[in-house]
């Protein structure tokens, strides 16, 4: 068996965006507006993923129920997490699940692909 | 009498077969409508994108585009459900990833940022991934209306095949 298997990690703090951030998702900066990915990922996501790691929990985000999603809020509040240095790709991929329903979807992979394609700044 | 009682139920079972013939045309053809209008939806909302990314953050109409896109991206992820309903789940997965990747050229990037320039690139891959996406959709489409597609589907081989996926947690690979 070549590889390691991912670590499972058993207890949850929920992120539901919709009902604990805002039900319409911004653009990508707090300097443009309310509710921005900026804004998310300081406030409630940094946040999680902290206690989480002190916890050895997992946080999971779910998407749903939210109007939509601009692309530029996933891939600063997720991307921005690679980007800025707080975590490797592989750390997220045992500390954070983003969890969606069908209609979702979608925003669910961009999400994950944005962890998965951003690099650190130099 | 037999002869009679013969001749009306070869009646009634032509009456039937051409009834059930009537209904799975019509079915066909409501879905061949709705992959049409998605596939439409799909490319009207890249020109809209095409002209928002064309203005630069100090037009007056930005505020009217962004609102716009949003509001067409809802309807595209909503309506997506409902057109690929008949869809193998191999081409709804390929929809699904087409949709991802029309959503990150539609509204990625420098969407919403009040001082951003113009964007002649991004315009050019929104057309170029509604392109790419409104085709995946019509394959998708043209596949799941061949016969085989529609026994398939009749015999509910596709949910038989989700309950016995979750009867046995087995996780079927997306790609």
């Amino acid at each position: 068996m070549t590889g390691s298997a991912k670590r499972v990690r058993e207890p949850e703090i929920t992120i539901v965006v919709a009902r604990d951030f805002s039900r319409y998702p911004g653009g990508r900066y707090k300097a443009d507006g309310e509710f921005s990915g900026e804004a998310f990922r300081e406030e409630k996501l940094l946040p999680a993923l902290r206690e989480a790691e002190a916890v050895d929990a997992r946080v999971v985000v779910d998407i749903d129920g939210a109007a939509g999603y601009p692309s530029s809020f996933l891939e600063e509040a997720f991307g921005g997490l690679v980007r800025e240095g707080h975590y490797t790709s592989r750390e997220l991929d045992s500390l954070l699940v983003i969890r969606a329903g069908a209609l979702f979807d979608s925003y669910r992979l961009l999400a994950e692909k944005y962890i998965k394609e951003a690099r650190p700044l130099a | 009498m037999d002869d009679y009682l013969r001749l009306l139920l070869a009646a009634l079972l032509g009456a039937a077969f051409a009834f059930l013939l009537s209904a799975m045309k019509a079915a066909r053809d409501e879905q061949r409508d709705l992959c049409d209008r998605l596939g439409e939806a799909i490319l009207e909302t890249a020109d809209l994108a095409a002209e928002y990314w064309l203005a630069d953050g100090k037009s007056t109409k930005i505020a009217l585009y962004e609102a716009r896109l949003m509001g067409a991206q809802a309807y595209l992820a909503r309506y997506r459900l409902i057109a690929v309903t008949w869809f193998a789940p191999k081409d709804r997965w390929r929809v699904e990833d087409g949709m991802a990747e029309f959503y990150d050229s539609l509204t990625g990037g420098q969407f919403k940022v009040k001082k951003r320039a113009a964007d002649p690139l991004r315009a050019e891959a929104c057309q170029v991934q509604a392109a790419t996406l409104a085709v995946l959709v019509r394959e998708g489409n043209l596949a799941s209306l061949k016969v085989g597609a529609q026994i398939v589907r009749g015999l509910g081989w596709h949910r038989m095949r989700r309950w016995f996926q979750r009867l046995f947690q087995w996780n079927e690979p997306r790609h």
